[in-house]
Parts: C-alpha cells; sequence; structure tokens
C-alpha cells in the first residue's frame, strides 16, 4: 500500500497537465480518487488527496493505444521512473498480454511520490470486465487496461483551468455500481486482510455519495439527472436493464460495509473520520437513489 | 381513550440519555391523559442499569404522571448475515404530541397582536385551528381564567409583550418542540452553514416531505430587523407546520441538513437544530420569502426567540414588527 500523504488535488492536476502536450490534453480524462478530490474541494477537507497513483483514462478507445505509446515514450526519454508492482516488469513479444504491466510512472524530481497510471477507454464491443492491450515503450512492451464500464465514468467530465478534464463523482459511482453488477472477488493484494476488489470500488461509490450529500443538501437531484444523462446517452435501449444492474451492486455490499468503511477512511474519506453509522445510512440511501432512476 | 405515547431509545449509551427521556416523556404527559411507554431497544447499557435508573428517577415525578408511565426493555432482533448492531441506521419515527390548543390559541392571538389587528372573534380562532369547538373553547376558558387572554365582550387578545417562555411552560402552552444534536463521531457544522444548506432545502421547489417546513428564529429575524440585537446564529430554528392528525415525524428528513443530526431527547441540554411543531389548520407562513427559503411569521419567529431565552431581542422584534 502506498504511504499515505495527503496532497492537494489543484496542485496535482497543475503537476501533470504541465506534463502532458496541450494536444495530448484532450484525450486524457482523470478519473479516481484525485477526480473526487477535485469535485469535492469545497468540502471541508476533501481538497487533500490521501493516494498518490493518477489514474489517466485515454480515449476514445481507438486512439487510446496509440496516445499511450506517445506519453509512455515521452516520459520515459524525460527520466520518468516506471513502478512495478508484484514483480512484473516490461514484457517482450512473447509475453501474454495479460501478463503485461501497467504503465505506472512516477515524474523525475519530485519529492512527494505521486506518479501517473494509463489506463484506455474501453472499445464499444468488449465484453468482458477487463481488457489489456499491448504498447511498445522503449524499456518493453506494456498494457493498457480498458474498464468494461469506465466509459460510463468518463462521460461528460468536467473542465478545469489546468486544461485536462477530470470525471465527475455520480458518473463514477454509477460506473462501480455497474461494473460490480457481477461482483470481481479479485482479492487486491495491496490491501490489508486482501479484500475483493467489489468490496473497494462500491465502497467509493458510496464513499463518492456520502461525500455529496456533504457538499449539497440537494445532490439526489444533481446525481439522479447526471445518470439518467449518462445512460440514456450511453444505453438508450438498456436504461431498465442498467438500473437493475446498478441496484446489484449496491446490493453486492451489504455484508461487507465494515471492510469497505475501513477502506474509504484511508482513502477518499481520511479527512473526515465518517462513522461506521453514516456510512451504512450513505450505503442505504445510495440503493434508494437507485431506484429512482 | 387517548393513545399512549411512545417513546424509543435504540441503543442506549448513557444514562444521561434515559434520564432526559424520561423527563421528557413526563412533560410531555402533561398535557394528556394517555399513558407514556418508554421503549429501549437493544441498549448498549446492561439492562438492569436501565431499570435501577428508572426506579431512582420515577419517585422525582408527580404521581399521577409516574402512574401512567412504563418501561419497555427489548433485546435485539435477529438479524440475518452480518452483525449490524453498531451501525443501526434508523428509520425510527418521533412521536408527536396531541395538539396542544393553548398554544394554538396564543399563536393566532399574538400573530393578530403583532399585526395590530388587534383582538379577535372566538369564531376566528376556531376557524384558523380548525379543532372541533370544545376543545379550543375549554383551552381559552383557561387562558382567559389564567389572566393571560383578556376577554372584550365577544373578542379575546393578548399582548406581545406580557408573554413570556417562563409563562407558556406554566400555563402548558409550549408548542411540542423537536431538538436535534450532531451524533456521536459526527462532523459538527456550525448553525451558519446549516442554515445556508437549510436554504437550498426551503426553496421552491423543495424536497419530499420539506414542504411542511420553514426558517425561524433569529435567522428570519434579523432578516425582518436590520438593527436586530444579536450577532451570529446560536441555532437554526425551523417551523414545521403539520396536520393535527400527525402522530409522527421522520427524523431523516434533518438528515439533508446533516447526515450526523439524531433527536436530542434531553430538554435542557443546546441543540443545534430546533423544530417547532405547530398543528393549526392555517398555515403561518410568509407570502414573500426571506432569503428565496420559505419562513415563519413573525408570530413563531417571536416565540422561538423566546424559547431560546432571548426575551431582550424578542421584545426589540416584537416593537420593530409592529412599526
Amino acid at each position: 500500500m502506498n504511504a499515505l500523504a495527503p496532497l492537494d488535488a489543484a496542485e496535482l492536476l497543475a503537476r501533470v497537465a504541465e506534463q502532458i502536450s496541450p494536444a495530448l490534453r484532450a484525450h486524457v480524462v482523470v478519473v479516481g480518487s484525485i477526480a473526487a478530490a477535485w469535485a469535492f474541494r469545497d468540502v471541508s477537507g476533501t481538497d487533500a488527496v490521501a493516494t498518490k497513483d493518477i489514474d489517466l483514462l485515454l480515449r476514445p478507445a481507438v486512439d487510446a493505444v496509440t496516445t499511450a505509446t506517445s506519453l509512455g515514450r515521452m516520459w520515459l526519454d524525460e527520466g520518468w521512473q516506471p513502478q512495478f508492482t508484484h514483480g512484473r516488469r516490461p514484457g517482450t513479444d512473447a509475453t501474454p498480454d495479460d501478463d503485461l504491466p501497467a504503465l505506472r510512472l512516477r515524474p523525475p524530481g519530485d519529492k512527494t511520490g505521486w506518479f501517473v497510471e494509463l489506463l484506455g477507454e474501453a472499445p464499444p464491443d468488449q465484453i468482458t470486465r477487463k481488457h489489456w492491450r499491448r504498447f511498445a515503450t522503449g524499456l518493453g512492451a506494456f498494457a493498457l487496461p480498458s474498464f468494461r464500464y469506465l466509459c460510463v465514468a468518463v462521460h461528460r467530465p468536467d473542465d478545469t483551468e489546468f486544461g485536462l478534464r477530470v470525471a465527475r463523482p455520480a458518473r463514477m459511482a454509477l460506473a462501480h455500481l455497474l461494473e460490480h453488477a457481477e461482483p470481481d472477488t479479485t482479492p487486491i493484494a495491496g490491501l490489508p486482510g486482501q479484500p475483493p476488489r467489489f468490496v473497494k470500488d462500491l465502497g467509493r461509490a458510496v464513499a463518492l455519495w456520502w461525500l455529496a450529500q456533504q457538499q449539497s443538501p440537494l445532490a439526489d437531484r444533481q446525481w439522479l439527472a447526471e445518470w439518467h444523462e449518462t445512460l440514456s446517452a450511453l444505453y438508450p435501449d438498456q436504461v431498465a436493464l442498467l438500473k437493475t444492474a446498478a441496484a446489484r451492486g449496491v446490493a453486492h455490499l451489504v455484508d461487507h460495509l465494515r471492510a469497505a468503511h475501513a477502506i474509504a477512511l484511508n482513502s477518499l474519506l481520511a479527512a473526515h473520520g465518517t462513522t461506521l453509522q453514516a456510512y451504512a445510512r450513505a450505503h442505504a440511501s445510495l440503493g434508494e437513489l437507485v431506484e429512482r432512476i | 381513550m387517548d393513545l399512549p405515547l411512545r417513546r424509543t431509545l435504540h441503543q442506549l449509551r448513557n444514562t444521561r440519555d434515559l434520564r432526559a427521556e424520561i423527563l421528557s416523556l413526563a412533560a410531555s404527559l402533561l398535557v394528556t391523559r394517555a399513558g407514556g411507554e418508554l421503549i429501549v431497544t437493544d441498549p448498549v447499557i446492561s439492562p438492569a442499569t436501565v431499570r435501577r435508573e428508572w426506579q431512582q428517577l420515577l419517585p422525582a415525578l408527580a404521581a399521577d404522571l409516574r402512574g401512567r408511565m412504563t418501561l419497555v426493555i427489548e433485546p435485539p432482533a435477529a438479524r440475518i448475515g452480518e452483525k449490524r448492531s453498531d451501525y443501526d441506521i434508523g428509520g425510527i419515527l418521533q412521536q408527536l404530541q396531541k395538539p396542544n390548543y393553548r398554544f394554538e390559541i396564543l399563536r393566532q392571538l399574538l400573530r393578530a397582536d403583532l399585526g395590530d389587528a388587534g383582538p379577535q372573534s372566538v369564531k376566528t380562532l376556531l376557524d384558523a385551528i380548525g379543532a372541533s369547538q370544545t376543545p379550543i373553547r375549554a383551552a381559552l376558558a383557561e387562558l382567559i381564567e389564567a389572566g393571560i387572554v383578556r376577554r372584550r365582550g365577544r373578542y379575546v387578545g393578548v399582548r406581545a409583550e406580557e408573554i413570556s417562555a417562563e409563562l407558556l411552560a406554566k400555563l402548558r402552552a409550549a408548542p411540542q418542540i423537536l431538538r436535534y444534536r450532531f451524533e456521536r463521531g459526527a462532523q459538527i457544522k456550525p448553525p451558519a452553514v446549516l442554515l445556508q444548506r437549510a436554504l437550498a432545502l426551503l426553496g421552491p421547489s423543495a424536497p419530499a416531505g420539506w414542504q411542511d417546513l420553514a426558517l425561524s428564529g433569529v435567522a428570519v429575524a434579523r432578516a425582518d430587523v436590520a438593527e436586530f440585537d444579536l450577532l451570529g446564529l446560536p441555532r437554526l430554528d425551523l417551523l414545521v407546520q403539520l396536520p393535527r392528525t400527525a402522530q409522527t415525524f421522520d427524523p431523516a428528513l434533518l438528515r439533508r441538513l446533516d447526515d450526523g443530526l439524531e433527536p436530542e431527547p434531553s430538554l435542557l441540554a443546546t441543540a443545534p437544530v430546533v423544530v417547532t411543531v405547530a398543528r393549526a389548520d392555517a398555515a403561518l407562513l410568509r407570502d414573500a420569502p426571506v432569503d428565496g427559503a420559505r419562513s415563519a411569521r413573525s408570530v413563531d419567529v417571536y416565540l422561538s426567540l423566546l424559547e431560546q431565552g432571548l426575551a431582550a431581542q424578542a421584545l426589540q422584534y416584537a416593537k420593530a414588527v409592529r412599526a
């Protein structure tokens, strides 16, 4: 697990944007913790993030590999340092795509320890939960992971003053709910107790919803409007089906709230000390919100 | 026969809350002949401690009251799956007292007084409150006998300056007041922040349940009277206008203000959010909202100032709104 030192969201976004040419910024959407910290920067304590990985989604899907290749080469040439987990190293022509590492790079000379991780928008025909696409760098081959419902998370992102676009919390939460309608039970090796992936992701959806309610007493209207718009735009013929899927996602967490809460307290909710009781209420009301889609 | 009043304490953690709830229940029984039941569900402290506290405190109450009070201790209900006893998510409704017609009469007469409308006919009172004649006439007779309401022929009236919080309590003419505190572990928001959130909820497109609520207290007084003599906002005051037949109030409504708000059982503890319950048929809300938010009229603002001990400011307010 990464050392958890709070970093300022705006400062991080500015630093990342500096490292991406203006031409490429249009193809990048920031997702994950930093996107949440940015969206909730007006909620006391949430402007700082207790995470150091900055997830950059590259799009459109058809150009994602090309963009990853350009960014990877440019950053490696500038002396960025690759980060490897689980003993994975850059692959060769013989390495299967699924065994390739994702490209995680730390900028040279930065002492705060943040790094970027590249993700790709899923191709429209992707059915599997996760798909790896190979791309080459001077160090060897890496893979660009694509998650099935990340297109939901990055639909109509917010513009920022830094030229980067940032995913909105309501859509990130919906993406998690849809992704785990059939829960991904893969253990997360980097977390204590190695909880299943769905506990972390669905728990994050609950944390985002709790923060949204802190930000506005009318958050439910905003989230519902965004969910309606997103589902209607991306899946116009499947709204009812996906509503049911999202409800299943919420339900899967019901017996794992304690674990999800513990994970959230070390990430998105680190500054808030949200009680388990409040977290459980947020889970219940998130379920009610899904029912209102 | 009157329905019994029921109060529920879920996962009681200390005797302080228990004592406060016992006293609160006793106070509620002053205005009714009904019995009162205190239900303690799944207490964190031992049932023996709950019973001992009950037995120690009850002798301090009037015999008429304690004779009508009962204690019920319920064990935790069997739950399926993960044990969740330490994060119950609530859902318990708050019991409402029967309408207090002494209060409703004084409220109507105070409204007339502050609006310089003078004494009111009994028929006007009956129409505004909406209840049957018998209980209203009985309550009016008691207020006249107490000397607080003055009769002039067929008309009755009060002077705002002659009303005090102590007098209302003594005459059992105080409204039901629901208090809310921050639950343990919740991040505390100052009243000014709660006010900003309330303004969003009290606009023209209020969410479900909030159409019955209105802003009251110091926030409205300050908007009404520029020279109002109080800096800061000591608490957030709301008024809820409920039908006379309503028996419960859902405290989950208040969670829109802040997720950490829960009912405060103590009548004496300082509460960051206070909701006054009004039960008359005629809704006394502003035609023109304050800061875009639905707001209580001056009579309820005046009463809320009195209730929170701001007697001098209440008098200043009354004088200013009459002018």
